[in-house]
């Protein structure tokens, strides 16, 4: 996401927090809709799609930290490191281009100054960021992914009818197999 | 039959959702739709736990998203792969066949 956007969402937290809202909500409604065409009263439906959807309210609260986290540690990073480019351009024209005592002084000063700074902003940010990304991977990878068998007596509306748990196909595969076989092209 | 509930390998949501977006564009239902429909109604992810990851996975630059129009006219979030998310789906891919190849050729070891 570039860095404008970042900037613009920052300063838009409560437009972002809403969408966060509106997402979580579609998502809810169309379990319903389902539900409904399904067979199930209003109720019944609602009812279900908030058990299918879990904690809402701790979902929602991840979904903002995750948004928080992005949009400070991106957006300041690349803030950061784009000033103290900055700084360091204009520390090097001024020390290239200063003909006076008194100016190539000041100009070696900026240098040094910049020079500090950027060893520190990338010493600082280079592990954090990918510390950062290890922690996001092992967040995605710790989501348990739940294998259900259905059972064959008195299944519900809301599960799927299977009168058999057919976890290979006739080829042997898995369903996940079965998933990352599936022909792209149709 | 009592229901028997089994935890796949942790690392396999995300690499669900990359591969539910290979065809194209989702939203957050569709992709889990997209799952169970492939998977004949087995592999069933807990509804609510996508939303972080799809979120952390945006962050990562693996999928972006964009809000349009749902099939109901309905204002929807939709999420794509990005180059890097094609890499990411390749590179689990190939993990995932030589880890359950090598589970596969353990378990028929008499």
């Amino acid at each position: 996401m570039s860095i404008i956007k970042s900037i613009l969402r920052r300063l838009r937290a409560e437009a972002f927090e809403r969408e966060i809202e509106e997402e979580l909500r579609f998502h809810i409604e169309m379990r319903m809709r389902d539900n409904i065409a399904a067979g199930m009263s209003p109720e019944e439906a609602e009812r279900d799609a908030l058990r299918r959807f879990g904690n809402l309210d701790r979902v929602r609260a991840e979904c903002r930290e995750i948004s928080r986290e992005w949009l400070v540690d991106g957006a300041m990073m690349k803030a950061m490191k784009g000033i103290t480019g900055v700084m360091l351009g204009c520390g090097l024209t001024l020390f290239l281009t200063s003909g006076v005592h008194s100016v190539r002084q000041v100009g070696q000063v900026l240098v040094c100054i910049a020079i500090l700074w950027w060893l520190l902003i990338y010493l600082r940010a280079a592990q954090p960021d990918q510390h950062r990304i290890n922690q996001h991977l092992e967040a995605v990878e710790s989501m348990p992914l739940g294998l259900t068998a259905p059972s064959a007596v008195g299944s519900s509306l809301a599960e799927p009818n299977h009168s058999q748990v057919a976890a290979r196909d006739d080829q042997g595969r898995s369903p996940v197999e079965r998933l990352l076989a599936e022909d792209e092209n149709g | 039959m009592a229901k028997s509930k089994t935890n796949l390998l942790q690392g396999t949501l995300a690499m669900l959702i990359l591969k539910a977006l290979a065809r194209g564009e989702l939203h957050g239902y569709e992709i889990v739709q997209r799952i169970q429909q492939t998977s004949d109604g087995i592999l069933k992810v807990e509804e609510g736990s996508l939303y972080p990851a799809l979120y952390r996975m945006e962050e990562q630059g693996w999928i972006e998203a964009e809000w349009g129009a749902s099939e109901n006219n309905r204002r929807a979030k939709y999420y794509k792969l990005t180059r890097a998310g094609r890499k990411q789906l390749a590179d689990e891919t190939s993990n995932w066949e030589r880890l359950s190849g090598a589970i596969a050729k353990v378990l028929e070891t008499a």
